[in-house]
C-alpha cells in the first residue's frame, strides 16, 4: 500500500544522503595547493643549481623564469598596491601618486648607484 | 583581482561546496579513496581557472561548474582505467568517515536496493539523480552542470525516476 510503502523520490533522499569528507582530505588538498604556488619557485632553485649546463632543460626552467618574474612583478605590484592603500587619501588623484611614487623609486636608485 | 583577493575567495568555494564535490566523486566511483583523489583533482583544476571562472559566472553559483569538473574527471577516471562504478552499501563501509551511508542505510534492505538500482540507470540518468538527491541541487543547476538545456534536465530527472521506479519494481517481484 501507498501509505506503508514511501515513494521512490524519498527512498533516493535517503539511500543517497551527503557523505562527509575525511579530514584528511583537507589536509592533503592545502599540501597540493601550496605545491602549485611554489612551483616556479622551485624549479628556479633546481635551474639555478644545475640546468645551466644543460641546455636540453631550459625551455621549463625558462618558464619558470617567466612566471617568477610575471610573480615578482605581481609582488612588487601588490606591495605598491597596499602601500598605496594605506597612504592614498580618499579622492586623490592616481596619476599625481604615479609620478610621485616614480620619482621616489628613481632617487633610491641614485641613493643606491651612489653608495 | 589581486592573487590575495583570489586566494581567499577560492578558499571560501572550497569550504562551501567540499562536502557537495566530494559526495557527486563518491557516488561516482563508488569508493572513498578514489573519491577522495576525484575531489583533489577536481579542486586543482578549479584553483587553475578560478579567476576565469568568476568573470565568467557574472556571480551565479559555482557549484556547476566544480561538479562539472568532477563530471569530466571521473567520464576520465572510467575511461583511462576501464573501471565501473561500484557504488554498493558494502564499498560504502569505511572506518573514520563522519556520516557514511552506511551509518544511514544499515539493515534497510529496501535502500540497498534503490541503490544497486541507480547504478543500472544510464550514466546520465544517474548523475542527474546524485545531483538531484545527494547534492539537493534544482534543476537549473543540474542543467548546467551536465551542460543541458533546463527542459531537457526536467525530463531526463523525470525519466531516471520512472525508470528508476520499474527497476525497484521489477526486483520487487523477482
Amino acid at each position: 500500500m501507498s501509505s506503508r510503502q514511501p515513494d521512490i523520490e524519498s527512498l533516493l533522499r535517503m539511500a543517497l544522503q551527503p557523505v562527509e569528507p575525511p579530514d584528511s582530505l583537507a589536509e592533503r588538498f592545502e599540501e597540493d595547493l601550496q605545491r602549485i604556488v611554489d612551483l616556479s619557485s622551485d624549479e628556479l632553485d633546481s635551474w639555478q643549481a644545475d640546468a645551466l649546463h644543460d641546455p636540453r632543460t631550459w625551455v621549463k626552467p625558462a618558464a619558470a623564469v617567466a612566471v617568477g618574474t610575471v610573480a615578482a612583478g605581481a609582488v612588487a605590484i601588490l606591495g605598491v598596491s597596499s602601500r598605496r592603500r594605506r597612504s592614498q587619501p580618499r579622492g586623490a588623484d592616481p596619476v599625481k601618486f604615479l609620478g610621485e611614487a616614480a620619482t621616489t623609486i628613481s632617487r633610491e636608485i641614485q641613493r643606491r648607484t651612489r653608495g | 583581482m589581486e592573487k590575495e583577493d583570489l586566494d581567499a575567495r577560492f578558499t571560501e568555494c572550497y569550504r562551501a561546496h567540499l562536502r557537495d564535490v566530494y559526495s557527486y566523486s563518491y557516488y561516482r566511483v563508488g569508493n572513498h579513496h578514489d573519491a577522495e583523489d576525484l575531489t583533489e583533482q577536481t579542486f586543482l583544476q578549479a584553483y587553475r581557472h578560478f579567476e576565469r571562472a568568476l568573470d565568467e559566472s557574472n556571480g551565479r553559483p559555482l557549484r556547476p561548474w566544480l561538479i562539472r569538473i568532477a563530471h569530466n574527471l571521473a567520464a576520465n577516471y572510467y575511461r583511462d582505467r576501464s573501471r565501473k562504478p561500484q557504488a554498493n552499501i558494502d564499498a560504502i563501509a569505511e572506518p573514520g568517515a563522519v556520516h557514511t551511508t552506511e551509518d544511514l542505510v544499515e539493515g534497510r534492505e529496501e535502500l540497498r536496493h534503490v541503490l544497486e538500482s541507480v547504478q543500472q540507470l544510464p550514466e546520465d540518468r544517474r548523475e542527474a539523480l546524485i545531483m538531484r538527491f545527494a547534492l539537493d541541487m534544482d534543476n537549473r543547476e543540474i542543467a548546467r552542470a551536465m551542460g543541458k538545456s533546463d527542459g531537457a534536465t526536467k525530463v531526463l530527472i523525470h525519466r531516471a525516476i520512472k525508470q528508476l521506479e520499474g527497476i525497484v519494481a521489477a526486483q520487487g517481484e523477482a
